[in-house]
């Protein structure tokens, strides 16, 4: 177990290290000047990465460049005065609190779906649920998204598509997770700001989760699928065990565990389509930042969102993954995980 | 189970409630989904429709103003004017009791005076004034007209007179303090600010007179306006107004569609023809006095040759532009001058098309295989919706003449700065009138003056100046259209730019907003505007 881990830890680690050398090879690869491509044009003057532009040779370059990733140096955007870090740091709370909406639409809806077979609605129910998910998860959620959009804020005006509040309200970032910011701010109607907030937040989070709702009912329906085929099942109604107590202590427990590697999985996926669909909504998130970044041809934030991204999802696929070897002692036993 | 959808189910109703404010509260703030970033807020800076949009009608005041129906000067914070001696000076009584803004950066202790007036003139007027050089503006409308050398003082008579004298008649002069670039600023203000060694701070933090006040602003997302509650004349009718910055022009219809706007300006024509099938969209129109032009850097060989562009312009049927670009909502111009112009007229000879003869015409000037630039900004305009597809039009008819034309696309700063440089060989554009005098189509675009400033051909005509100067000289309408007739001849065998078309200008808005209209003067007014919700 203990072994693992460990493998999983350094499997992280070895990760990391090859988005870092990647993304500090990117600064010789990308057009015009590397150290402007490593710091930006103002990073250039600033004595803080002096150790990384005068470097004896691309090994120290490259632990400076650590040191300085570490300490939160990002560098400078190629043109303007702006501290990458800042920009991410603005950005960032936007994608997470996307994601952890989608997150838990997934399990709102995947969840209940995909045990719909336990219920005993039938095996047409059943067949449909499984239908319409398979649909779901081929769509593209770009066009999706759009669909959406057409639909529920075009055709009907019912919820709005951009932004994460409407400016009536006078709100400045503090921490950037605007439920909290809403909750901290005095000097607006704070109720009509939640809910103007959580009606910004539906179209993006439901057009992202389509795909991720649909996967977990698709996995969870095979599960169930296979526990209430078990022995033990049977045994139970045998016992005259009542249908409820069946399906929570013995169904439920035992579907769900396979499912949590896919966990990972789906949170990884969506993390990369909410990079793209925030354009679309306009989201002021890390997806939509590099977007930005990537139309003016900033080399230095696109580096250092493409580090920030890779790291954000490796960090995600490994803690689940080591959630899931700690849940599910199944997994402990084989030797390759 | 049942319990988790029943509560999904009850934040889904909370959250469908459009805008989920209720109507009092919605009422009172006005969302205007505008297009571009203004650099600064002061009109006086630059010419560009963003920065006029963003501060003219909404911050400040000026001495006159323009009444919408009629075109004729009414009064403004000047009151009553005298022109005396022979139309050298001109005396201005101001009006009384009218309040700057009160922000968190500014308290006024006193009210509009002559103090404010002198200080706004001089500051474009006199290069040695403190504030000239302040954020580094041509001043470009005034100096295109050669305002400063023609003033020879600013003083004030009293606290509530000011006195101007210029060296010679300028008959456009008073229209000229009507147009969005004359604005008041605030003396007391500037001073606070040079005291502090912060002087850039008045044209980013503005102080004015008028119906809003300037609260905060996010570039590339919004400007936030206050009412102004002591404004002299009557204050607006909603408490905040702010525009909501959507450059992408898709974007921008559908937050309008979906009311996360009030209202927007510049649709394109399907965006028209939506708006008129679906319920709740009023459209308001204009026909404005604009003219979109395609002009030849007359500095460049062979633009410089009158022959050239002349062929050039024969190339191309503005016809099909119409129709493609403005989907016939504008008018094929003949020449610079809007036909709603008291000057206008259609003797002219207009350039035909005639791509025959332009090309036998290039042959023989030896310009077989002609290439050239294109500049043009994507952002579009009161006088072009389509300016990219305007750009490709005309790069096909140039196409078909063998000559290679490359589409130079840039952003509207960028273009504006290359401008200045002057290293293109054409470029799109065009120009809004400010105000009833046909000078202001004729000065800024042509004159010598106003070369690398506003004139973009950088065609510059001794003949043509005098000619100008001389319709400024005399107030009398029928000497000054025979003047600008033969002004306009001269510029229609010159042929530096070719004038392609009029258009109309639109406004969108949702059926609960009412008293928008249209400025075919200038820049957006929002204080007549109210909401009427459900």
């Amino acid at each position: 177990m203990i072994k693992l881990c460990l493998d999983k830890v350094f499997n992280y680690l070895f990760t990391l290290i090859f988005i870092t050398l990647v993304s500090y090879l990117m600064a010789f690869l990308l057009a015009g000047d590397w150290q402007a491509n490593l710091v930006g044009q103002a990073g250039l003057q600033d004595d803080t990465y002096a150790n990384l532009l005068h470097s004896d040779n691309p090994i120290s370059g490259f632990i400076a460049y650590v040191e300085l990733l570490i300490a939160g140096q990002w560098g400078y955007n190629l043109h303007s005065d702006s501290l990458i870090i800042d920009d991410v740091l603005l950005a960032l709370p936007a994608t997470i609190e996307l994601m952890l909406s989608v997150l838990l639409l997934t399990l709102m809806f995947g969840i209940p779906f995909g045990l719909v077979n336990a219920f005993g609605f039938g095996k047409r129910v059943n067949t449909m649920i499984n239908g319409l998910a398979t649909f779901w998860y081929s769509l593209p959620t770009y066009w999706f998204a759009l669909v959406m959009i057409m639909v529920f804020a075009i055709y009907y005006p019912i919820f709005p598509m951009s932004g994460r509040l409407s400016p009536i309200f006078e709100l400045s970032h503090q921490t950037g997770f605007i439920f909290w910011d809403i909750y901290q701010a005095n000097h607006i109607d704070r109720w009509a700001a939640f809910k103007d907030a959580l009606a910004h937040l539906i179209l993006p989070a439901f057009s992202v989760s389509i795909f991720s709702i649909a996967l977990m009912t698709r996995s969870l329906n095979r599960s169930v699928q296979q526990v209430m085929q078990e022995d033990y099942i049977l045994l139970a109604e045998t016992r005259g065990l009542s249908a409820s107590v069946i399906f929570f202590r013995h169904i439920l427990r035992n579907a769900l565990l396979p499912v949590m590697p896919i966990l990972a999985f789906l949170i990884s996926t969506s993390l990369t389509q909410i990079i793209l669909i925030e354009t679309i909504f306009s989201w002021p998130g890390l997806g939509a930042w590099l977007v930005a970044a990537l139309q003016n041809q900033d080399y230095t934030a696109i580096r250092v969102g493409i580090w920030t991204i890779a790291v954000l999802v490796v960090t995600l696929t490994t803690l689940l993954d080591l959630l899931a070897l700690i849940l599910t002692p199944s997994l402990r036993k084989s030797k390759y995980v | 189970m049942r319990l988790l959808l029943v509560c999904l189910a009850s934040l889904l109703v909370f959250a469908c409630q459009d805008s989920v404010i209720n109507s009092r509260q919605a009422a009172q703030h006005f969302i205007f989904c505008s297009e571009n970033s203004p650099r600064y807020f002061n009109p006086q800076l630059d010419t560009s429709a963003t920065t006029a949009d963003a501060s003219a009608q909404q911050i400040y005041d000026r001495l006159l103003d323009i009444d919408l129906q009629s075109g004729q000067l009414i009064p403004g914070l000047a009151t009553a004017w005298q022109v005396l001696d022979d139309g050298l000076t001109y005396r201005f009584t101001l009006r009384r009791d009218v309040a700057f803004h009160q922000t968190n950066y500014f308290q006024p202790s006193r009210f509009f005076n002559a103090e404010d007036v002198v200080f706004s003139f001089q500051r474009w007027a006199q290069p040695q004034h403190p504030y000239h050089s302040v954020n580094h503006s041509q001043y470009p409308y005034f100096t295109s007209l050669q305002l400063p050398q023609q003033i020879t003082g600013i003083k004030a008579l009293n606290t509530h007179q000011v006195e101007i004298t210029l060296n010679k008649a300028n008959a456009s002069f008073l229209a000229h303090l009507a147009t969005d670039y004359a604005n008041i600023l605030s003396a007391e203000y500037a001073q606070q600010l040079l005291v502090a060694n912060r002087p850039a701070e008045i044209d980013i933090l503005p102080i004015g007179t008028g119906p809003f006040k300037f609260v905060s602003y996010q570039t590339h997302k919004l400007i936030r306006f206050a009412k102004h509650d002591d404004y002299w004349q009557t204050p607006a009718q909603i408490e905040q107004l702010i525009f909501d910055i959507t450059p992408n022009p898709t974007i921008r219809f559908s937050k309008f569609i979906s009311q996360e706007c009030d209202s927007m300006t510049f649709p394109s024509h399907s965006e028209l023809r939506f708006s008129h099938r679906r319920e709740g969209i009023n459209i308001i129109e204009e026909t404005s006095l604009n003219t979109a032009y395609w002009a030849f850097n007359t500095h460049r060989s062979p633009f410089n040759k009158r022959r050239v562009r002349q062929a050039l312009s024969m190339a191309i049927d503005r016809n099909t532009i119409v129709d493609s670009v403005y989907q016939n909502s504008a008018q094929r111009a003949r020449n610079i001058l809007p036909p709603h112009s008291w000057a206008y007229t259609a003797n002219v000879n207009d350039v035909s098309f005639n791509p025959k003869l332009a090309q036998q015409i290039l042959a023989e000037e030896g310009l077989d295989n002609l290439q050239m630039t294109i500049w043009v900004s994507d952002l579009a305009r009161a006088y072009n919706p389509r300016p990219l597809q305007m750009a490709e039009i005309i790069r096909q008819y140039l196409s078909q003449i063998g000559v290679q034309a490359k589409v130079v696309k840039l952003t509207w700063e960028r273009l504006q700065q290359g401008l200045q440089i002057g290293e293109y060989d054409s470029v799109i554009l065009g120009w809004s009138g400010d105000n009833n005098d046909p000078d202001n189509f004729f000065s800024p675009l042509f004159s010598c003056a106003a070369l690398g400033k506003t004139n973009h051909s950088r065609w510059c005509n001794p003949t043509f100046d005098e000619l100008i100067q001389e319709a400024l000289q005399t107030n009398d309408l029928n000497q000054r259209r025979v003047l600008y007739q033969r002004a306009l001849l001269l510029l229609a065998e010159a042929q530096p730019l070719l004038p392609i078309a009029h258009s109309n200008t639109y406004a969108l808005q949702h059926h609960y907003v009412q008293g928008q209209s249209l400025n075919p003067y200038g820049g957006q007014r929002f204080v007549t505007i109210s909401k009427v919700l459900p």
